[in-house]
């Protein structure tokens, strides 16, 4: 057997049980020895990698944190949320809207206030 | 009636009544958080187990745990009770990684832990370490799923869902790759 295909034999999970060509081989080829020595300490370390990592007593906790809110719950929370700010905006409006209505007495005064200003203005050699 | 939650080597055998699981998995299916929580607690350390499979830094395995249970969250409804639910949240989580891996495709930096080991350890085993670090994601994964896990080709795709052909096709290529790393080395 030349290198290649004792290299490949030694890679091929279905043949991994060494035969007498592959041994024979390695015995004569420093090369595919250290080759196999690699392969070996890859296995190795393949197996053995792991972190170790062990959950927290808070991971559970952070994963429910991090659930995705709802949509339904999303519009209830917005709706308790939301209510008492809209009925305090609702009555700084209505209050507003009703300040700002002129009374009929004073939109009488303003009117003849205003038709005594423009005929004092017009008037020849009157006004301020 | 009771089942062996117990699926994969190296995990103390946890025996829990079907029933109790059951319910939390009907309870997280009308969205009660408690419930979750609890299924959660019960599984956690069969996920981290897992992710800390393919991943060495503590911040990602948690990512990676996190993301399991999220899907899990989202995906509840997909899931049969024909099989035990460890090995559909074992199958989640896999995809969870292996999706990690494939993103993650630039090679790894060394961490505080093997630098630590670096020390004491034969300088050959950290350059095939460093080689390991090369291998293509999918490689990489399928390789410590066989070599880490003890995973035979039939167990990898029943547990990702693949087909036995694809599995045996990647692990080929797989080997291929790090054969081919390896003769490069010498």
């Amino acid at each position: 057997m030349n290198c290649a295909q004792v290299r490949k034999r030694l890679t091929d999970e279905q043949a991994r049980t060494p035969v007498a060509g592959v041994l024979e081989h390695l015995g004569e080829c420093p090369s595919c020895t250290r080759f196999a020595e690699r392969l070996q300490l890859a296995e190795e370390v393949l197996r053995d990698h792991h972190s170790g990592t062990e959950p927290d007593a808070g991971f559970a906790s952070r994963v429910v944190a991090a659930l995705p809110t709802s949509s339904s719950d999303l519009l209830g929370w917005a709706a308790i949320r939301l209510l008492p700010a809209t009925l305090a905006l609702a009555l700084v409006l209505t209050v507003w809207a009703l300040a700002a209505t002129p009374s009929p007495t004073s939109l009488l005064e303003q009117s003849v206030n205003e038709d005594l200003w423009s005929w004092i203005l017009s008037s020849p050699g009157g006004g301020p | 009636m009771e089942i062996a939650l117990s699926v994969t080597p190296g995990l103390e055998s946890v025996r829990e009544p079907a029933g109790e699981e059951a319910c939390l998995i009907a309870a997280c299916r009308r969205g009660d958080e408690e419930a979750f929580s609890r299924l959660v607690h019960r599984h956690e350390r069969r996920v981290f187990r897992l992710a800390g499979r393919f991943f060495r830094q503590r911040e990602e395995v948690e990512d990676v745990a996190q993301q399991t249970f999220l899907t899990v969250w989202q995906k509840l409804e997909t899931y049969r009770a024909k099989a035990p639910f460890e090995h559909w949240l074992t199958r989640v989580c896999l995809n969870c990684c292996y999706e990690r891996l494939r993103k993650r495709e630039a090679p790894v930096e060394p961490l505080e832990h093997d630098q630590a080991v670096a020390t004491s350890e034969p300088t050959a085993r950290l350059e095939v370490e460093r080689l390991l670090r090369t291998l293509p994601a999918a490689d990489r994964f399928v390789l410590l799923l066989m070599h880490g896990e003890g995973w035979s080709t039939a167990e990898i795709a029943q547990r990702l869902g693949w087909s036995r052909a694809n599995v045996k096709v990647r692990a080929h290529r797989a080997r291929k790759k790090l054969r081919q790393l390896l003769a490069e080395e010498l």
